[in-house]
């Protein structure tokens, strides 16, 4: 449950960020595939840091 | 089909609390819950620490125990300086525990289990340690986004990552509460659920049966009991945590 959180909520951020992003800059729907890449990395990240993984950071 | 059925939500819905004045200021039964786990908390404090004898009885060790329990939390995971925090880690922990325990009663409201009261705790922890992080650094604090010893050309990746790990903290730190504790009163209200729609529909055998989902909430409630401690007690290291990083960047 508490690792599983981690990663969906990076997610969640990622995406909704490109979604506003493609409404600011009306480029629908690239900025937000481009996220979503980008979260899956920030949630593998916050994994890592949650699970006591040592990351340079 | 008719008879009892399992309406496992319904033990979330707000209400209005404290009769027409309550009615007439949108005063929700999650508000009267709320008074309620600051009062509780206000009076065992009141009664523990009337005596301030050296040997504490029974209240003030209570007392005295959950203080040092934040206290050392505090000092082990913020460093010397997290004491300016304690209050901030008490207050928030003592809430949300109170909350949740009060919530496992019948009749009480778990305010625990509604995401606008756990994200507006987690925006709350969120701000402030992002506050204390530019207080103390200045604009260095951005520094904290661009992990150290990887090569200029990737920087441009790794700081988006870096920033919406951050961004995500509020999320993951709201969600697992409130999940948490909605998760545990579903499951009860549906094993009680079993037990009308059993004995609705099996007659005496079914009464009987039903001893089986009535066993079962008897454990939950001991496990219940387990994560409205645990969740708690996650939520404040985890804003310990936080303002570790703002305070030492690492």
């Amino acid at each position: 449950m508490r690792l599983g959180v981690e990663m969906v909520a990076a997610m969640v951020i990622a995406v909704v960020i490109g979604w506003g992003l493609d409404k600011l800059f009306h480029t629908s729907p690239w900025l937000m595939i481009l996220m979503v890449p980008v979260g899956m990395v920030a949630g593998l990240r916050n994994l890592l840091r949650a699970s006591g993984g040592k990351t340079g950071g | 089909m008719a008879g009892p059925t399992i309406d496992a939500l319904g033990q979330f819905s707000l209400t209005t609390g404290l009769g027409n004045l309550g009615r007439a200021v949108n005063f929700t039964n999650s508000n009267e819950a709320m008074l309620g786990a600051a009062a509780v908390i206000v009076a065992v404090f009141a009664l523990g620490l009337k005596s301030k004898a050296l040997v504490p009885g029974r209240a003030q060790s209570l007392v005295e125990m959950l203080y040092e329990f934040v206290h050392n939390m505090c000092v082990d995971t913020i460093g010397e300086e997290g004491l300016r925090f304690f209050p901030l880690v008490f207050t928030i922990f003592s809430f949300i525990l109170l909350g949740n325990l009060l919530g496992l009663f019948p009749y009480f409201f778990a305010f625990t289990s509604h995401i606008a009261v756990t994200l507006a705790l987690a925006l709350f922890v969120f701000v402030f340690s992002t506050g204390v992080g530019f207080y103390t650094h200045g604009f260095k604090f951005l520094k904290f986004f661009v992990p150290s010893g990887v090569p200029t050309w990737l920087l441009p990746l790794l700081v988006p990552i870096e920033i919406i790990s951050y961004l995500s903290r509020p999320v993951s730190l709201s969600v697992r509460l409130f999940a948490n504790m909605t998760a545990g009163h579903v499951m009860w209200e549906v094993f009680a659920g079993f037990m009308l729609l059993l004995t609705a529909s099996l007659g005496v055998v079914g009464a009987f049966a039903s001893v089986v989902p009535l066993s079962l909430n008897v454990a939950l409630a001991a496990l219940e009991l387990l994560v409205a401690g645990l969740q708690a007690y996650v939520f404040a290291i985890l804003t310990c945590l936080y303002l570790h990083d703002a305070v030492h960047m690492h």
